[in-house]
Order: structure tokens, then C-alpha cells, then sequence
């Protein structure tokens, strides 16, 4: 391999907690791209450094993993982008904890038997004095063949430091090294294919068995590409438990090689070891205090999304409002106006007002990841979780989904496992967000009487957290259900590895909010946007009838209140009303008529909309005198049957559609962004809208 | 003794590690015959456990723990030169 090339491709792996994305991020700045593998909900992590004489890295971060041999599809990712390469990754560097070398090295030694060119970085030199390590790099250099680089990824300054205690500068310099120098092979003297490779050696060339080792232990994974390029590895006899055996003894032979280099390179003086950790987690992780503080960490976050966030929320609501307001009164008053404001201007706040809730949550997620609280949620959460089919981190997900599945669904990134991951976001949804809120309270208000049983009871607050028991509940039997279709080739079992409790590094912090922010907006974004203009054009055009509006409300002078009545006339023969009344057969046997049929999709905007849209049916006027709306809504009554509209029958079955159905695209679109396909969506929203329907339809024609 | 028998701050020796119904990534993460192990707490709910092995700190599900037996080691043991 040459190093005249301009541009090359590298991949940065390592064991989890290795601060592999903190190096990322010091290696790459915020010049990166994240997308998806084909077919798997993994993110792709590439960005791009130069190198002092011009030659461009591309990097990509793969899944953190301890070995070649996948515990999950993530797992898998490495694998299959180093063994099969079908991205031309020219070289590998292999991201090392000092404190734990020896386990960090056993993905070392195999990299280095794949015949990659390889460097090792062993991150956090800035403890090895407190913690009383010694290394000898040069030696170990020696030993492995290979370039050995101390580095301190949360000591380094910016991308582009030279002289920084970090030694980011010094490690680039060296990447050129790796192509040079000859890597020591291990698995040639471990004499383990005999029962197996044997049998093809003729096929093999000796400095590919470690792959062919790989492609035959790893086979049921790798099926596609053995299929095509390596059929030979078919024809071999298979027994999983004697392959199992073999493995485990050359993990214990890896070990004996690894401990005879460490012997002569890296000392660690026990004396130094302090138990921080270990005396940290006797009081985070008690029987009673570890829930409590749980708890308490986990109301705040939510505390802060709730109210935090409502102060910017405010001022972005406010500053769309009078910028809206200025270019309606500057500008023309015509279509393009119009659309301007009402369209795009309204399209492009309802993405901005997601960006206070989306920062504080990622603020909280990754200072509790930085500092190592993370994996402590999944040991406390497991429990209960895992029946489920979810991860402990699926807590988090959970719950914020209370305020709004947008930022949730994208809190779902945290989960390593994907298939975890994907029931969390597919879930999520299910959750009572705060947009269904003023729907269930006018509702509640409307038919369940403001009384008390046993005389401390509110019915109507018990209504409220009944609905709110109902879309936890669904989303966990969701979950369960969901975890019995998605099927997974490995089999889930709990061992996860405890960081060490580490003071966060704000750069980390900083640029795993920006990047979640910059995913939400450019990628669902564009998506809510689009949707925002579609329906302010479906609710503000129509056929000839909608245009001939203020002539026919003229002509009909027995409305009091024309101002208003206009509104409503407008909305009744816009497309959109038109396709409420069109959509009145299919929900009528759910006890709606065609104003609510208008309102059930406005709703797909927000569902907080139903209320203000009701407001405009109704001509309430302003959508904030729910009093008005109410008594409006009390008198309504049904054209058939001549009886009130809003019955109890029909409240219920409302509450009931408003907690299961899928109604909000700024969901959907966060859906097919994290997922980077169009089909779970789909499947969520015909999943949701659909359990919606029957539920409604029982409880109105039971009760009706 | 099976490793969820172990006493907190106990400690004992892994004796059966390399079996072939334990998962892969358990070796892989340090845990073989021989190597140390201290149990360090259980989760409030009952599962998973949490130990030091070796250098690391490791939480194991109910199920797996169970299935790895130790030699328990006197509560303070001298013997705590562990090389690497």
C-alpha cells in the first residue's frame, strides 16, 4: 500500500467506554456524516481529517465490540466491514483504555491476524500517574509490530493541535506508519483448524486463514458472501460445540500471548487502585437509594423538558408570530403570501419548536453517558425492561416520550443493540405526549363529571392518569408483541461492562447535542415542513364552493357572528373538508360526525390542533376560551339522530382514538429518519391508527 | 460455589469459564479460569449482578452468573497480586 494517494479510508474500533467517540470527535471536529447501514437500524459515522501533507483520512467510528464475533447486529457491522470490505477500508485504529489493556488487546490480535494495517491508541495517558501505570511503548511497539501511540483524547485540544497534551497532532503524523511496518501474526502457532481448515489448506493461502477461520466460525452470519465468494466454507462439516471449544481456547491462548507482551511492557501499581468506582456504586446502585436516585435524576430531566423548555418554546412561538405578522402586513396581501407565512414560515416553526426539547434532552442523555450513569440505568432497569424485549435504556426513551416522542424516538441512539433500539422507537409513540393533553382534558371536561368518589378522588384527574396508565401499558404489551415478530439471529442475554464514573467532557457534550439537532433538522425537517404546506393548502383551497364563501355567507344573513362563520365556511368546503366528510362513513360507527372527521385530521399537523380546529368549526373564535368551546360543544347535536354529538359514548371512544392513533407527522417523520426507511413508519402508522379504531369502535357501540 | 452465592466484597477464583454454554464475550472480556472475582452488589430488582473480574467491572444477568462456579477466597486475602 502506498502512501501517494490522496485519500484514505480508515476505521477507528475498540472495546465500549474506550472514549473511541471522544477521539472521533478530536480527530474529525463536527466535519462528519451520519447515516445508516443498508437494512439495519446502525448508525454510520464517517468524517474526514487531513493530514499534514495533504493527504485526506476518511475515518469511519465503527459500533464499539470486544472481539470479531458478533453478540449483535451492531457487533456484526465490524465484522462485516473489516472481514468482507466492502467499503475498501485500508486500515485500522484500534482505540485501547490504559487501565484495562490486557482485555482491550484481545481485538488487537485479531485485527492484527486479519493481515490489516493496524495502529493502537491507548487513550487516557493523563490518568497513568494517578493510577501508578508504566509503559514501555517502545518495547511494545516492538512486540506487536506495529505503531503504538499514548493519547488523551479528553486532554486534546481541537482538531488541528500541534503541540496539545493530548498528542491528537502526534498520532495523525504517525497513521502513514501503519503501512509500512510488518504486524505480529498470533493465530498461525495456535494450531486450531486442524480438525476443520485442514481440509480445504489446499484452497487457503496461509496468510488468509485467520479469515478463512473467521468466515468458517462466523457462517451462519456471513451466509450471503460465503454463498458467493467463498462456497468452499459450505463443505465443510459444522459442529457448533466443538467450533464454541476451539474458540474459547483460542481466546485463552490470545490471553497467554497478550499477558507474556504486557509482562515485559506495562506495570500497574495496585497499591494506587482507590475503589472509586466500586464505592460510588455501593450507594447509585443500593436496594433503596439507587431507585430513589433514579428516580430523582430521571424527574428532573423530564421536569426540564416539561417546563425548561417552555421558556424558549415561548420566544420561538412568539418571534414566528411577529415575523409572521410584519411580512403580512409588509407584503402583499395575495397567494404568495400566504404561503409564505402560513405555509412555510408556520412549516419551518413547527420544526424550530422541537429544537429547545430535543437540546435539553440529548444535554441530559449524554452528561449522564459521559459520565457513566447510563450503563448504571440499564443495570437498575433490566428487570423490568428486558421481559419486554427492551433495553434498560428504553427507560429514558419511555418516559420522555411524556413531553414528545420527536425527541424520545431520537433518545432511542443511545441503545446499542438495534433491535432493542428499533422497539424503543417503534414504542415510543404509544406514550401520553403532552400535545394529547389539551385534547383529553376538554374531553374529560365534557363527559366525566367534576365529582369526587370516597370524597378525595377526582374523577376527572383519575379519567387523566387512566389514559395516561393506558399508553404505558400499550406500549409495553407493544413492545412484547414487537419482540416476538422482529426476529434476531443471537440470543439476548445481560452482560454489560460498568464504566468507570468520569467527569464529563463538555466538548462531548456540546457536539453530541449539535449533531442531534442537526439530524432533526435537516433530516425529519425537510419531511415536517413539506407535510406542514400540504395540509395549509388542503385547509385553506377548495373547489368553487370554497371560493364563492363570502358571497354565500352574505347572501345567508342569519349568522350574528360573520367574522367567524367565514372561518368555518372556508374550513367545511376546503379539500380538507371535503375529505372530513368524505372520511364520515368510515368513523361514523365510531360516533363521529363530519366536523370531528375535519378535526381528526387537522390533528395530523399536532394533535393539540383538534381543539383549535373544533374552535373554527364551532366559531368559538379564540381557540384559548375553552369554556365557550365547551358549552358549544355540549349543545352540538347529531343531524341524524337529533341527539347531543358529544355523548359519553363518543367522548370515550375519542379519548380512546386520541391515545392510540398515529396523528402526528413530525412522529412519522423522526420515525423514517432514525430508521432511514419509509416502512416502519407505515407499519406504525396502520399499527396505531389501526388498534385506534377498534378500540374506539367497541367502546362506542358498547356504549352507546 | 456457584459466583451468585458469593457474599458482598467476597471474593473467589472462576473455575469453570471455558463452558461451552457460557457466551463467548464473557471469555472475551477477561473472564477465564483462574482470574479473580469480586461481587460487588445485585440490582434492586433482584437481576443482574455486578462483580469485578480481573481489572473489570462487569454486570452479569441472573442466569449467566449462575452458571459460573467459584473458589471463594478468605474475605481479606493477601494473595492479591494479580498478574498482567
Amino acid at each position: 500500500m502506498t502512501m501517494k494517494k490522496k485519500k484514505i479510508k480508515l476505521a477507528l474500533v475498540g472495546n465500549p467506554n474506550t472514549g473511541k467517540t471522544s477521539l472521533f470527535n478530536k480527530l474529525t471536529g463536527l466535519h462528519k456524516k451520519i447515516g445508516n447501514y443498508p437494512g439495519i437500524t446502525v448508525n454510520r459515522v464517517a468524517g474526514i481529517f487531513q493530514l499534514d501533507d495533504g493527504t485526506l483520512i476518511e475515518l469511519i467510528d465503527l459500533p464499539g465490540t470486544y472481539s470479531l464475533h458478533p453478540n449483535s447486529k451492531d457487533e456484526e457491522v465490524v465484522l462485516k466491514e473489516l472481514l468482507l470490505n466492502r467499503e475498501n477500508i485500508e486500515g485500522v485504529i484500534v482505540v485501547a483504555d490504559i487501565n484495562n489493556l490486557k482485555k482491550n488487546m484481545i481485538l488487537l490480535t485479531e485485527l492484527q491476524d486479519l493481515g490489516m494495517p493496524v495502529m493502537l491508541a491507548i487513550n487516557m495517558c493523563d490518568e497513568m500517574k494517578r493510577k501508578g501505570i508504566e509503559i514501555d511503548i517502545g518495547k511494545l511497539e516492538k512486540l506487536l509490530g506495529i505503531p503504538v501511540m499514548l493519547i488523551s483524547a479528553k486532554k486534546a485540544k481541537a482538531d488541528g493541535e500541534k503541540k496539545g497534551k493530548g498528542k491528537i497532532h502526534a498520532l495523525k503524523h504517525r497513521i502513514p506508519e501503519m503501512f509500512t511496518g510488518k504486524g505480529k501474526r498470533f493465530f498461525e502457532n495456535y494450531g486450531l483448524t486442524a480438525l476443520n481448515l485442514d481440509f480445504i489448506r489446499d484452497k487457503i493461502k496461509t496468510n488468509d486463514l485467520y479469515k478463512n477461520w473467521i468466515l468458517y466460525t462466523e457462517q451462519d452470519k456471513l451466509n450471503e458472501a460465503i454463498e458467493k465468494k467463498f462456497p468452499y466454507i459450505n463443505e465443510l462439516p459444522f459442529d457448533r460445540t466443538a467450533v464454541k471449544k476451539l474458540l474459547q481456547k483460542e481466546i485463552i491462548k490470545r490471553y497467554k500471548d497478550i499477558n507474556e507482551i504486557l509482562k515485559e511492557t506495562y506495570r500497574i501499581d495496585k497499591s494506587k487502585a482507590t475503589g472509586f468506582t466500586e464505592r460510588i456504586d455501593r450507594i447509585l446502585l443500593h436496594k433503596y437509594w439507587g431507585l430513589i436516585i433514579f428516580a430523582v435524576i430521571m424527574f428532573s430531566v423530564f421536569q426540564s423538558i416539561f417546563s425548561l423548555a417552555s421558556i424558549p418554546m415561548d420566544w420561538i412561538d412568539g418571534i414566528f408570530t411577529q415575523f409572521s405578522m410584519y411580512l403580512k402586513t409588509s407584503l402583499p396581501d395575495n397567494e404568495l403570501t400566504a404561503l409564505l407565512t402560513d405555509g412555510i414560515l408556520a412549516g419551518i416553526a413547527g420544526v424550530v419548536i422541537f429544537v429547545p426539547q430535543i437540546a435539553i434532552l440529548f444535554l441530559f442523555i449524554a452528561l449522564l453517558e459521559e459520565m457513566g450513569y447510563m450503563s448504571r440505568i440499564v443495570y437498575l432497569m433490566d428487570k423490568i425492561m428486558q421481559p419486554f424485549g427492551l433495553s434498560g435504556k428504553s427507560v429514558v426513551p419511555l418516559l420522555s416520550g411524556t413531553a414528545c416522542a420527536v425527541p424520545a424516538i431520537m433518545g432511542a441512539r443511545t441503545i446499542e443493540n438495534s433491535k432493542e433500539r428499533l422497539i424503543t422507537i417503534l414504542t415510543t409513540p404509544f406514550m401520553t405526549c403532552s400535545a394529547r393533553l389539551p385534547v383529553y382534558t376538554i374531553i374529560i371536561a365534557l363527559i366525566i363529571p367534576e365529582e369526587k368518589i370516597f370524597g378525595m378522588i377526582n374523577l376527572q384527574g383519575l379519567a387523566l392518569f387512566a389514559l395516561y396508565f393506558l399508553g404505558f401499558a400499550s406500549a409495553l404489551i407493544s413492545a412484547w408483541v414487537l419482540s416476538k415478530l422482529i426476529k434476531s439471529n443471537y440470543k439476548r442475554y445481560f452482560i454489560l461492562e460498568m464504566p468507570e464514573y468520569k467527569l464529563p467532557i463538555l466538548k462531548n457534550i456540546y457536539i453530541t447535542v449539535i449533531d442531534n439537532l442537526k439530524a432533526f433538522v435537516f433530516g425529519a425537517g425537510k419531511i415536517i415542513v413539506a407535510f406542514s404546506i400540504i395540509i395549509w393548502f388542503l385547509a385553506t383551497h377548495g373547489p368553487e364552493k370554497f371560493q364563492q364563501t363570502e358571497t354565500d355567507i352574505k347572501k345567508t344573513e342569519k349568522f350574528s357572528h360573520q367574522e367567524m362563520n367565514i372561518e368555518a365556511y372556508k374550513l367545511e368546503n376546503s379539500y380538507l373538508g371535503i375529505m372530513g366528510k368524505a372520511i364520515e362513513p368510515v368513523i361514523r360507527p365510531l360516533g363521529y360526525d363530519w366536523k370531528i372527521g375535519i378535526a381528526l385530521l387537522t390533528s395530523f399537523a399536532a394533535r393539540e390542533v383538534f381543539v383549535s380546529t373544533l374552535s373554527t368549526i364551532y366559531s368559538v373564535g379564540d381557540a384559548d376560551n375553552e369554556h365557550l368551546l365547551k358549552e358549544k360543544m355540549r349543545r352540538e347535536q347529531n343531524l341524524f339522530t337529533g341527539k347531543p354529538t358529544f355523548t359519553f359514548a363518543v367522548g370515550i371512544s375519542l379519548l380512546l382514538f386520541y391515545a392510540f392513533a398515529m396523528q402526528c407527522f413530525s412522529t412519522l417523520a423522526t420515525i423514517k429518519n432514525e430508521t432511514k426507511t419509509w416502512k416502519w413508519p407505515v407499519i406504525v402508522f396502520f399499527y396505531m391508527t389501526g388498534i385506534a379504531y377498534i378500540t374506539a369502535f367497541i367502546a362506542y357501540q358498547s356504549l352507546k | 460455589m456457584k459466583l451468585t452465592e458469593l457474599k458482598p466484597s467476597q471474593k473467589g477464583i472462576a473455575i469453570n469459564c471455558e463452558n461451552s454454554l457460557l457466551p463467548l464475550k464473557l471469555m472475551e472480556m477477561g473472564c477465564v479460569d483462574g482470574v479473580e472475582i469480586e461481587f460487588i452488589n445485585k440490582a434492586p430488582l433482584g437481576s443482574p449482578y455486578y462483580y469485578k473480574i480481573g481489572g473489570t467491572r462487569i454486570a452479569l444477568g441472573k442466569e449467566i452468573a449462575e452458571m459460573i462456579d467459584v473458589k471463594p477466597t478468605k474475605k481479606h486475602d493477601d494473595n492479591e497480586e494479580e498478574k498482567n
